[in-house]
């Protein structure tokens, strides 16, 4: 794929080293030197000194036949401008990101047409719902959504009060089918597999369920991590992601505490949250913490604008005894450092969870969701048939599909299921899909090949 | 101050109330030449005064604030004084200082009286009567509902969120078509109950001068004995139906007639569900009392309930019962309901249940605070956020009004027969409710009382009716000043 990548500051820099690993010819601009000085010392990327609003860029050869456009300064109007000027001079594929405009994560396809923007993130949004989803999940490792939020990866700790432990995978899969749950993966001391029928549930084995996502809860019980006590959140900052967080937790089963050392801040979020008690004080008032209750807390998320703040505030809270205590830090320095550190549970950067949600979409058409496993070279995709392919109406057991890659499930209309031996594809159906990285190619072209044919035929 | 358009407009009002004196003179030219010669007259010096006024050269520059609060006050007592001549020239009333109070009591739709004999009363002055509780009305809906929220009296910019359409911003052009919609709801509304106690075999002159005394929450009646000399249970439950919705914000009924007749109008609206809870819970326990306690039937008990709470929250104050034989826990929840008074945006007086009611959350986010030391809580109503700045308002108010309380019941006290009296005449008459306790009660009547009470009740009734500030404001040397 031939990607342009307009903005190369944090982001942009989290979003090539993912991309360029990958085989595609990436172009970055920017009007630093130095930035693209320190891009092209590291990654094999070709880089433009430009103002990228400026109507010559978009004459310029370079950017003929270029299937994807990331606009991603920080500047939101720079970046709308800049995917309008992008569609108009034949970019196929425009990805804007924009602060202020509020879009829900779910709604991948959230598109501005009109303005020549084919997908729009706003990564406050995201890191929020990033957030969202470890208070919701807890224990859980990573989760990832497909069909537009109906279904999700997740991934769980097998803890020893677990009662799938001593199960084999088959009988489990058999089990739980009825209630829609399937394990995808597991991995053990620090390998993971496709597991066959025959193998058994250990402790400690981190599991990868694919499920509703409104059975999330269910299959939280099912594990053994049972839990009707009220969680206890506190969320110090109430910017933009603060809030946006505590919006997104009105509904769930939380008592939560926003602190916020600005006024106004305060004001805003008493004003529009209907749930949820907002105090107006130091996150790193330790006296005030304890009166409020940080003891008894079971997150402390830290989310205010200076990366320092989050990193004390998290330390004297879990100090305090709040074991998850999550710290929002932008310098990709800190989060490594906080990696070991005893009284932080979790250090996110915002913007690689930007630059992680964005190259979901450097898989062109026909994968429409994109996840990697975690420590593995395992991914799971969401794959749409083309039409006319050579793989409809074959069988499941005649499917010949390259060594190592699995159907886990196929999404029919409104329905999904998880392929038995019998199954036939039909057209318009979705498939979520587990494969090795380097297959990836082998793959698309596997679902995709007829299609191709006939355009070769047509031409 | 910009006399000259203060001017104009106390003379345009003049002029319209001599204009709506026609309808009784005509009255009256087919039932008696006395109260005839008394309207003409009456008629006569009110347009001489309004035209005199009227002609009065505008001024250059446009009315402010200040000026409106002049015109708000002048605006009440000249009506009312204008409105006392048919009674004071046709001799129904000892002297002027009755009279005043008669028509003040009307115009600011309160119904205490000080007729002794309104049955022998002429028709035409028993309609003037009603007459000037409905203009009154009419008048203090446009002032709460189109003209208050933006002068911001006492947390008064609270009910702005309420009212349909018009923002700060527009306010000259669209205040007329508020107004004009909220008279058609209103005149709608009166309509509906003459037809309905026209069914329940009331006359034609009943019914329209108990209909009129109802949407404006006024309370005249044309029989000594109010409602309960009609001795018919169905017209008592029609008028404490009607008097329930005269005591309802009017913008809701606005947003429920012309958007399409949806309950929900009524029903997420916070205030409105507080007023019909506290109606309806006041109604039962008084109905408990008299049924168990007072062995009334449990028909009679729950419809003299009803009629008394819907009469006195409303503050419209028809009577059908003696409240004051009752037991002594009804009498005290009626004398906290004349204090509440009805909704906001409504006919009724009192200090309003919003008002009530964004005082109680305002005390629960004040001990959540001694809890969390360090709490940012906004008060809400309808689950948008209410500015400090209105609640502290809505406080103030409180202070003011209880100031104002304590202060007419000393002055009273200095010849009132009684201390039941003195409380039960200021609060009656500060709330604009009508009747009130001790000699003063449901079944008795003001007539008796001093002329230095009958003033000050007067004014007690002008200032609860414009509520309080727009009255007491004019006090202030700053609102005369250049």
């Amino acid at each position: 794929l031939k990607v342009v990548i307009a903005g190369a500051g944090e982001v942009g820099f989290n979003l090539i080293e993912n991309l360029s690993r990958e085989n595609n010819k990436i172009l970055a601009i920017d009007t630093d030197e130095q930035v693209l000085q320190r891009l092209s010392e590291v990654n094999n990327v070709a880089t433009v000194r430009h103002n990228i609003t400026d109507t010559h860029l978009f004459s310029e050869s370079f950017l003929k036949d270029v299937d994807l456009f990331f606009a991603i300064t920080n500047s939101d109007e720079t970046n709308l401008i800049a995917s309008q000027m992008a569609k108009e001079a034949g970019v196929k594929k425009t990805i804007c990101r924009a602060m202020k405009i509020s879009v829900p994560v779910e709604k991948t396809d959230f598109s501005l047409e009109a303005l020549g923007v084919d997908h729009i993130i706003n990564p406050i949004e995201v890191v929020a719902n990033e957030l969202y989803r470890l208070i919701e999940a807890p224990n859980s490792v990573h989760s990832h959504d497909f069909f537009k939020g109906k279904i999700t990866l997740i991934g769980f700790h097998i803890k020893e009060h677990a009662r799938i432990i001593g199960k084999k995978i088959g009988y489990l899969n058999r089990e739980l089918s009825s209630r829609k749950f399937h394990i995808v993966t597991f991995q053990r001391e620090g390998r993971t597999i496709l597991p066959g029928p025959d193998d058994v549930v250990k402790k400690n084995d981190i599991i990868n369920f694919i499920c509703p996502s409104d059975g999330i809860r269910e299959l939280r019980r099912e594990l053994g991590y049972n839990r009707t006590k009220k969680r206890r959140v506190f969320i110090n900052g109430s910017g933009r992601v603060g809030f946006a967080l505590a919006r997104k937790l009105e509904d769930s089963d939380v008592k939560l505490k926003i602190i916020c050392r600005k006024k106004q801040n305060c004001f805003h979020s008493s004003d529009e949250l209907s749930k949820g008690i907002v105090l107006h004080m130091d996150g790193t008032d330790t006296k005030g913490l304890v009166a409020e209750g940080i003891n008894g807390a079971d997150y402390f998320l830290s989310v205010t604008n200076d990366d320092h703040v989050n990193m004390v505030s998290c330390m004297l809270a879990g100090e305090a005894g709040v074991k998850y205590t999550i710290s929002l830090v932008k310098q990709p320095e800190y989060v490594s450092m906080l990696a070991n550190h005893p009284d932080v549970y979790l250090a996110i950067s915002p913007r690689s969870v930007t630059a992680r949600y964005l190259s979901r979409y450097i898989h062109g058409d026909q994968v429409t969701s994109y996840s990697s496993i975690p420590g593995s070279q395992l991914e799971v995709l969401e794959i749409k048939i083309n039409k006319g392919s050579s793989c409809l109406n074959v069988s499941m057991k005649q499917l010949k599909l390259p060594e190592g890659v699995r159907i886990i499930l196929i999404k029919r209309k409104e329905n999904w299921l998880f392929p038995e031996e019998g199954d036939v594809l039909k057209p318009e159906d979705q498939l979520i899909v587990i494969l090795h990285k380097m297959d990836r190619g082998e793959v698309l072209r596997f679902f995709q090949q007829p299609a191709d044919e006939i355009k070769e035929q047509e031409q | 101050m910009k006399y000259g358009s203060i001017f104009k407009s106390l003379g345009v009002i003049l002029l319209t109330l001599c204009a709506s004196m026609l309808i009784p003179t005509i009255y009256a030219a087919f039932s008696s030449m006395a109260e005839l010669k008394a309207f003409g007259l009456s008629m006569g010096i009110t347009f001489a005064i309004g035209l005199a006024m009227a002609l009065s050269p505008k001024s250059n520059l446009n009315m402010d604030y200040r000026d409106g609060f002049v015109v708000v006050t002048f605006g009440w007592f000249f009506s009312a004084a204008c409105g006392a001549l048919p009674y004071v020239i046709s001799g129904s009333v000892a002297g002027f200082t009755d009279g005043f109070f008669e028509s003040m009591s009307g115009f600011t739709t309160t119904g205490s009286s000080i007729m002794t004999n309104i049955e022998g009363l002429q028709p035409s002055i028993l309609l003037w009567r009603s007459m000037t509780q409905w203009l009154g009305g009419m008048g203090i809906i446009v002032l709460t509902i189109a003209i208050l929220p933006y002068l911001d009296l006492g947390g008064m910019s609270i009910f702005q969120a309420e009212v349909p359409g018009p923002t700060a911003e527009k306010l000259t052009p669209r205040i007329q078509d508020t107004a004009k919609f909220l008279w058609l709801v209103y005149t709608m509304l009166t309509l509906a109950q003459i037809i309905a106690l026209k069914l329940a075999d009331m006359s034609w002159f009943d019914s329209v001068n108990h209909s009129l005394a109802t949407m404006a929450t006024g309370g005249f009646s044309t029989k000594n004995a109010s409602v309960a000399g009609f001795n018919s249970p169905l017209i008592e439950w029609i008028i404490t139906f009607f008097m329930i919705m005269a005591g309802v914000n009017f913008a809701l009924h606005y947003q429920f007639f012309f958007r399409g007749f949806k309950p929900k109008s009524y029903f997420e609206d916070t205030e409105f569900k507080f007023y019909l809870f506290l109606t309806l819970a006041s109604a039962a326990v008084i109905a408990l009392f008299l049924f168990l306690g007072a062995g009334h039937p449990i028909e009679k008990s729950l419809r003299d309930a009803a009629f008394t709470v819907a009469s006195i929250v409303t503050t419209t104050g028809f009577g059908t019962a003696d409240y004051e034989l009752w037991a002594v826990l009804p009498q005290f929840i009626l004398m906290f309901l004349m204090l509440v008074g009805g909704s906001a945006g409504s006919t009724a007086g009192g200090i309003k249940t919003v008002r009530i009611l964004l005082v109680f959350k305002y005390m629960h986010v004040e001990m959540l605070k001694l809890i969390h030391p360090n709490l940012v809580r906004s008060i809400k109503i309808r689950n948008t956020s209410v500015q400090p700045k209105v609640v502290a308002g809505i406080l103030s108010f409180l202070f003011v009004y209880t100031s104002v309380l304590m202060g007419s019941i000393l002055i009273v006290s200095i010849n009132a027969p009684d201390m039941l009296t003195a409380i039960g005449s200021v609060i009656a008459c500060l709330s604009n409710i009508g009747p009130g306790f001790g000699t003063v009660g449901p079944t008795e009547n003001f007539a008796h009382l001093s002329a230095l009470t009958k003033w000050v009740l007067s004014i007690d009734m002008a200032m609860g009716r414009l509520e309080l500030l727009t009255v007491l404001v004019l006090f202030l040397p700053q609102t005369w000043m250049k």
